[in-house]
């Protein structure tokens, strides 16, 4: 068997053979010369056994060849070869003892046998010869030429039928199994070879088949299996998809099973009846589980025990309960009781029993079926509830005011005896319970009667209203009224008034506004005090001018001859006397102006003007301290509609803090400007020493000072601050220390005092 | 008997003017300025006896204008005119060096007296 891998040699390649007419030479289907019938094979026509051992070892042949097999078929065909060669090697020996027997007379048959032995068995000699011998001699070379010919065909044979062989080999090595050998040979060996040859190729050709069909059946097995498997798969899913909804159908049901017996046992459980079956003969019939929960004694226990339920009732009770049983079998009438039982765990628990006898269609009486139910909760619940009330009944009758509830239609359902007292109520009066009556009665008591009136009905319009308000008495009394819908969750059942006299804080009211009005008159006077000082001296410089012109007019007439040449100086002097006396007029008015009443008094006030006024009352103080003021005022302020004293108050108290509050040579601004349409500013900085952070918070609190004793009363910037809101404008201030203050009133156009 | 050399600080010039035009009709040989700085101009260059002194002025004030003078020449008598306020400072203010205060309006005759009387006192 070739390699099939190995790649197959050329013998022109392997040669180097450039022979043009040989049919191999560059052929791509024939490899050997020898295979192939070539020129080759011509060419060695009588030296065939020769090439053939060359053949064995050409190295074109080896190397597209299998060579085993090959070379044993060769090696026999050489033996009998050699077999034939002894032969003839025999004959020649023959021949040649002949020959020197008749050594001159057979040249020629020496020369046939010459050309024989040289490889031409085509030779023939004459037999006819007179010597037997000879003709003998003759017959046998032409009988052994004849012989050798015969081998020469058969090697011949041999050699095609070989290449044949090497050819269908070829071709079963390749896969066609069905060349054979075909070629007919009179040759046994050939025609064994042949046998051996096809038979060995059938074998494997069969033994492919078979192998085939193994094969095939193999796989129609393999795909009968595959079939089966998938079929078998199918049916498995199947099943198991059914059985996945068994298994799920199961577990609802299941579950559906566990809710329900989950349901009955919750009922069996939380159903708080205990309940029994007397029959007629005194005999429990049935008894609930749930008389356990309740008692703690199993149902047995009553069951066996017809008289069990009797004892565990408290011994105080249970006279009620053989007076109920009896009753029951007397008349068969539903009945209910409360009795309380002694419970296993000795605790006391109250009972709820009710029973209803039972009788056929015909009226036969067949037993009493009977219900137990735990009241202990509800009872202690009603405890509770009585307790609530009664503190509520002593809250109500504890409280300093008078209240009232009704209901939603208006009927008194609760008042406490202070809401009698309060409005005088004869009990003659409420006892009659009739709501007119006593409304008629309070009625009477106020000043206006009609707006209470009015008031009360408006709230039974709108039940859900929270109202307040005061009503006056004509016997000078004050009350406070409040009144509030009575509420269970959302639903509004009734309302609760509730009534205070205030008539004492009301003139403790009244008084404290008057002392109010007292303090900011004072405080006012007090910053004109301050004032004063400075007052005083303004009005001395004129008044010392005019005390000197007057002065220097008596001097002129009484220590001058002629006082008329001084009439000039006298016309001068009395100018300057009416010029001091006018600066004198302006001090007092201005002061004048400044003292007025406290009263709110609201006129059309240019803003700018009243500060400037301010601003000349301190000024001359101002200026002997070497304090700067700087004014810087907004032109066309509008006018504003305010109170210009209190204003001009505020300002002042301000100026005054300011002064306090800078060295000498500190300078003060004084800023007007409009923050809004609606609002004006007055701004008052000052350059001073500054108000610390820790007491910013405090400065506008009635008595906070940081003045020295006779220096300040505190009240200065709470009143100011006071005034502002009372014009409906807002005092504030910035300060850091060491820097300065700066004040801001803020003022609106048109002020609203209350 | 010379004449006595008064000087009359005070702001307020109508009342200086008026007042030391009196003074002069009485003999006193009167000058009148209305601010510290002229004073210590009068004073440096032509000594008067007394100074009277208006205690309230923008700028210097009475106080402060008697340290100069003081400073300047310890014998000139200062008599200090103010106002009625200032009455408790005036009190005060005699320790430090002033020999009379007087309330504004001054009568001429108790002022004459006064300065009369310093002058007596400066001739010790």
């Amino acid at each position: 068997m070739v390699d099939s891998k190995t790649k197959k040699v050329k013998c022109w390649e392997v040669f180097a053979c450039d022979k043009k007419d040989c049919p191999v030479l560059k052929s791509r289907n024939q490899n050997c010369w020898l295979i192939s019938g070539t020129l080759c094979r011509d060419s060695i026509q009588g030296k065939f056994l020769e090439k053939m051992e060359m053949c064995l070892s050409c190295e074109a042949f080896q190397k597209n060849q299998d060579l085993t097999t090959l070379k044993d078929t060769l090696t026999t065909v050489n033996k009998q070869f050699k077999e034939f060669r002894n032969i003839i090697s025999d004959r020649d020996a023959e021949l040649e003892l002949m020959s020197m027997e008749l050594a001159i007379s057979l040249s020629v048959v020496f020369e046939a046998l010459k050309r024989i032995s040289s490889g031409d068995p085509t030779v023939r000699v004459p037999e006819e010869s007179p010597i037997e011998l000879i003709s003998r001699l003759n017959h046998s070379v032409n009988v052994t030429a004849e012989e050798i010919g015969e081998i020469v065909d058969q090697s011949h044979e041999f050699a095609i039928v070989l290449a044949e062989h090497f050819d269908v080999l070829h071709k079963v090595s390749k896969g066609n199994l069905d060349a054979r050998v075909t070629g007919k040979s009179q040759v046994e060996l050939l025609e064994s070879l042949k046998k051996v040859t096809n038979e060995m190729i059938e074998s494997i050709q069969r033994e492919i088949t078979r192998r085939e069909q193994a094969e095939s059946e193999l796989k129609h097995a393999y795909d009968a299996l595959e079939h089966k498997v998938n079929e078998r798969t199918a049916a498995l899913r199947l099943i198991n998809e059914k059985l996945w909804q068994e298994v799920t159908e199961r577990k609802r049901i299941e579950e559906n099973l566990r809710e329900t017996e989950l349901r009955y046992q919750t009922i069996a459980d939380f159903t708080f009846a205990w309940e029994y079956w007397e029959m007629p003969d005194g005999r429990l019939s049935y008894v609930s589980p749930s008389s356990e929960r309740i008692s703690g004694y199993k149902a047995e226990a009553y069951i066996q025990n017809p008289h069990f339920l009797s004892e565990v009732i408290i011994p105080e009770d249970r006279d009620i309960w053989t007076r109920h049983h009896h009753d029951a079998y007397s008349d068969l009438r539903p009945r209910d009781i409360m009795f309380r039982i002694r419970k296993k765990d000795g605790t006391v628990c109250w009972i709820e029993h009710i029973c209803q006898p039972v009788t056929d269609g015909q009226g036969k009486f067949l037993g009493i079926r009977a219900s137990n139910r735990d009241i202990t909760l509800r009872k202690t619940t009603e405890e509770k509830l009585s307790d609530t009330l009664s503190l509520l009944s002593a809250t109500i009758e504890s409280t300093a005011d008078g209240i009232l509830v009704v209901d939603k239609e208006g009927k008194m359902v609760i008042f406490n005896q202070k809401f009698l007292q309060m409005w005088h109520i004869p009990h003659s009066v409420i006892e009659t319970r009739e709501d007119n009556e006593t409304l008629s009665f309070v009625l009477e008591q106020l000043k206006d009667p009609e707006e209470f009136l009015k008031r009360v009905k408006e709230l039974y319009d709108h039940p859900e209203a929270v109202s307040s308000d005061v009503l006056a008495f004509k016997d000078g009394r004050v009350f406070e009224r409040y009144s509030h819908p009575q509420k269970i969750g959302d639903l509004i059942i009734g309302r609760v008034w509730s009534f205070r006299d205030v008539t004492k804080r009301k003139q403790a009211e009244k008084t404290l506004r008057e002392s109010e009005q007292l303090l900011l008159q004072s405080h006012k006077m007090e910053a004109i005090g301050r004032l004063a000082a400075g007052v005083a001296h303004e009005i001395n410089n004129p008044l010392a001018v005019i005390n000197e012109k007057a002065g220097l007019m008596k001097d002129f007439l009484e220590l001058t001859e002629d006082f008329q040449q001084h009439k000039e100086k006298f016309i001068s002097l009395i100018q300057g006397i009416s010029d001091s006396v006018g600066r004198c007029r302006t001090i007092t008015h201005r002061l004048l102006g400044f003292s007025r009443r406290v009263d709110a008094a609201l006129e059309v006030i240019d803003l700018n003007l009243i500060v400037r006024e301010v601003i000349d009352f301190v000024e001359k103080e101002l200026l002997y301290k070497n304090v700067q003021v700087k004014m810087t005022f907004a032109e066309d302020l509008p006018q504003i509609e305010s109170d210009k004293g209190q204003l001009q108050q505020v300002i002042l108290n301000i100026l005054n803090n300011a002064a306090d509050a800078v060295e000498k040579g500190g300078i003060i601004e004084v800023q007007t400007d409009t923050k809004d349409e609606h609002t004006m500013r007055v701004s008052i900085t000052d350059n001073g020493h500054g108000i610390p952070e820790r007491i910013l918070d405090h400065i506008f609190e009635p008595f906070f000072t940081t003045k020295e004793k006779d220096k300040g009363t505190g009240l200065g910037l709470s009143i100011s601050y006071g005034i502002m809101k009372k014009l409906g404008g807002t005092i504030s201030v910035q300060s850091k220390v060491n820097e300065g203050t700066t004040f801001i009133i803020e003022i609106p156009r048109k002020a609203k005092p209350d | 008997m010379p004449q006595i050399k008064v000087l009359l600080v005070d702001d307020e010039v109508e009342f200086a003017s008026a007042l030391a035009e009196r003074l002069r009709l009485r003999d006193f040989d009167t000058q009148a300025v209305s601010n510290a700085e002229d004073a210590v101009t009068v004073i440096r260059n032509n000594p008067p006896d007394i100074v009277l002194l208006d205690y309230r002025m923008p700028g210097t004030d009475g106080i402060g204008l008697l340290k100069i003078i003081k400073e300047i020449n310890p014998a000139i008598e200062v008599i200090m005119l103010t106002g009625l306020q200032d009455t408790l400072s005036m009190e005060e203010g005699m320790k430090s060096g002033i020999f009379e205060y007087m309330i504004k309006p001054v009568d001429i005759g108790e002022l004459m007296v006064k300065i009369n009387l310093a002058q007596k006192k400066r001739q010790g």
